[in-house]
């Protein structure tokens, strides 16, 4: 197996002299989502092309055979794609029986979100001040104020 | 209720104008303002900007947005106005007659109380370690400074300098450390030191090239004046001999009910096992203490009080691991080490790492133990000392000779991340790697240690005898 990888990396690698290899758009945006860290403020490229938005949508809503910390992040990073079908996919991880995701939604929808929806999502955070979860909490308040001084931001 | 909001404005604009017209001082809105459900608030600084800021439950303040306070008027960056009025002194009234979302009643509140909350003391200190002088402040060409002077016995064969402060990692950074021959080894060598926000920390040897020699040791450290009023210093030293094995006390905290007994055992044996094995470190797991459930959900940041709390069930004399459901503010965090080392000696929050449980589950299955075995091992390296082997683009290493570098240009697929796959021959399977996943999302065993690495995890300075 290990030399079958090593071959495919030989490969692969004269390969890349002369033309980039073209990988699968989940592939590419798993490989971000995977490190045990990532800079949520200044993730790279991959996770913020336009394509990506659809696999961080489809990576929120079934993670498959990936642990859940690739889950939250991929709604975590929704905040790139402030588009209407990722705002109806936010709302709708708002409302997970995960905390986690219901936290990195509504700090997705903080970021991409309220200057359009200032209304919707001030009425959204109000409710969810309330939340069990402490984090769900804490995003709720930076929502609800992000929300209310929408016109003030950049 | 429109309408007689628009009546108050009407009548507040009217004796504005009124008030204006008669040479009557125009009320003072400096200050800081708190909405009535504590979770907006407004502060008008002494230049008439005004800063919205969004409030924790237990204090603490994000900055959300700014404006321009122009007359009675709040004004927003697309030009919106907001005219604001003072029924009473201690209380600002805001119309929102554009979205309706900030109107309503400010109570005048003391900002510091709120935002500026204090830092959380650096700890206790344990057997070997020591308050360290902090010196004056000295101003030379407009820079500001303060010196920790560690002296450094003979046969010492590893030291630590810690330094807390509120803004110590964000104004304040070590500038300088000179060594007994008079080099700054910080300009030698950047890695020596590592801050996170409220604590630095300078750790010596970090590798094989640079040792502890007896003598002094001055660290500088850098940031305006004020912010250096505050700095807590403290010194760590590790007498010699050098050790074929090292033991270093862990101290498992518990703060999650998913977490059995057993559970924990295998956890933990997995990371001992590769410790032992591959760098003659002999990890010596103290007695499991739990702690209460409200723990369970901690935010990533060490000076926060709930973390601070939690801390005090450490050890200064150990490692401390923390396991929790969650770390909750930053999304999908596996684990997080309160620094490069942690405050090893000391006890207090920024001694240890966090390990959050959730993250680690598939999907609605239990958790996978071997996983969280894994982030033990990882975050516990980074709170011995040791940085990631490569960073995600291969432009960053550690400062170890011996770990193999894996180059952006293993980079086949150009989607400018390297996987384990694409340093497999390298640092792929180290366990300081940034990532623990190949390319095709199937998780890698990295258990490699160098034996630089097991050099310096020996050298760690709450190392001991077994």
């Amino acid at each position: 197996m290990r030399a079958l990888v090593v071959l495919l990396l030989a490969l692969a690698s004269a390969c890349a002299e002369s033309t980039a290899v073209v990988v699968g758009e989940r592939e590419a945006v798993v490989a971000v989502l995977a490190g045990r860290e990532l800079d949520l403020e200044a993730p790279p490229e991959a996770v913020r092309d336009e394509g990506a938005a659809a696999v961080l949508v489809a990576l929120a809503r079934d993670p498959g055979e990936h642990p859940r910390y690739v889950q939250h992040r991929a709604v975590a990073l929704l905040r790139y794609h402030p588009r209407p079908e990722v705002y109806d996919a936010l709302l709708e991880f708002s409302a997970s029986d995960d905390g986690g995701m219901r936290e990195a939604a509504l700090q997705s929808l903080g970021r991409a979100f309220v200057k359009r929806h200032a209304r919707e999502l001030a009425a959204l955070a109000g409710d969810r001040l309330a939340d069990p979860d402490d984090g769900v909490r804490r995003a709720a308040r930076e929502l609800l104020v992000r929300a209310r001084t929408a016109r003030f931001q950049d | 209720m429109r309408t007689l909001t628009s009546a108050v404005l009407a009548l507040f604009l009217g004796l504005s104008t009124a008030c204006s017209r008669s040479h009557e001082p125009v009320r003072d809105y400096r200050g800081a303002w708190l909405s009535e459900d504590g979770t907006t608030l407004l502060r008008v600084a002494p230049d008439l900007r005004v800063w919205f800021y969004a409030v924790d439950e237990v204090g603490g303040c994000l900055v959300i947005a700014q404006g321009i306070l122009r007359g009675d008027a709040i004004i927003a960056m697309d030009g919106t106005r907001y005219p604001v009025a003072m029924p009473k002194a201690d209380v600002l009234v805001v119309f929102d007659q554009a979205d309706g979302l900030l109107d309503g009643r400010y109570a005048s509140v003391d900002f510091d109380e709120i935002c500026d909350l204090e830092p959380p003391p650096g700890g206790e200190n344990g057997d070997h370690a020591f308050h360290l002088p902090v010196g004056p402040v000295k101003i030379s060409n407009r820079i500001a400074t303060r010196e920790v002077v560690l002296e450094v016995p003979q046969g010492t064969i590893a030291f630590a300098i810690y330094v807390f402060g509120k803004k110590v990692g964000d104004s304040v950074w070590p500038s300088a450390l000179e060594a007994p021959n008079g080099q700054n080894l910080l300009a030698h060598m950047p890695d020596l030191g590592f801050c996170s926000p409220g604590f630095c920390s300078i750790f010596v040897p970090r590798n094989a090239a640079l040792g502890a020699v007896p003598g002094r040791f001055a660290l500088t450290m850098r940031g305006p004046e004020p912010d250096l009023a505050d700095l807590d210093a403290r010194g760590v030293l590790r007498a010699g001999p050098s050790l074929s094995l090292t033991r270093i006390a862990l101290k498992p905290i518990v703060a999650t009910s998913q977490l059995t007994a057993e559970d924990l055992d295998v956890i933990l044996e997995r990371a001992r096992l590769v410790y032992e094995e591959n760098a003659d470190v002999v990890l010596d797991v103290l007695p499991p203490e739990s702690a209460e459930s409200r723990f369970a959900l901690v935010p990533g940041d060490f000076s926060h009080p709930s973390v601070v709390e939690l801390s005090r069930a450490g050890e200064a004399d150990a490692v401390n691991v923390y396991f929790v459901d969650r770390v909750t503010g930053i999304a999908g965090i596996l684990g997080l080490a309160s620094g490069i080392p942690s405050s090893l000696g000391v006890r207090g929050p920024w001694n240890g790492v966090l390990v959050a449980l959730d993250t680690h589950r598939l999907g609605q299955a239990p958790f996978d133990l071997e996983m969280v075995g894994d982030t033990v091992l990882h975050e516990v390296g980074h709170a011995l000392g040791l940085f990631h082997t490569t960073e995600e683009d291969g432009r960053l290493h550690d400062p170890i000779a011996d770990t193999p570098e894996c180059p952006p240009s293993n980079d086949v697929n150009g989607d400018g991340i390297l996987t384990v796959d694409e340093c497999e021959l390298l640092d792929g399977y180290n366990f300081l790697f940034w990532t623990p996943m190949y390319g095709d999302a199937f998780l890698a065993v990295q258990h490699e240690i160098s034996s630089e690495q097991a050099m310096v995890l020996s050298h760690v300075v709450i190392g001991g005898a077994p």
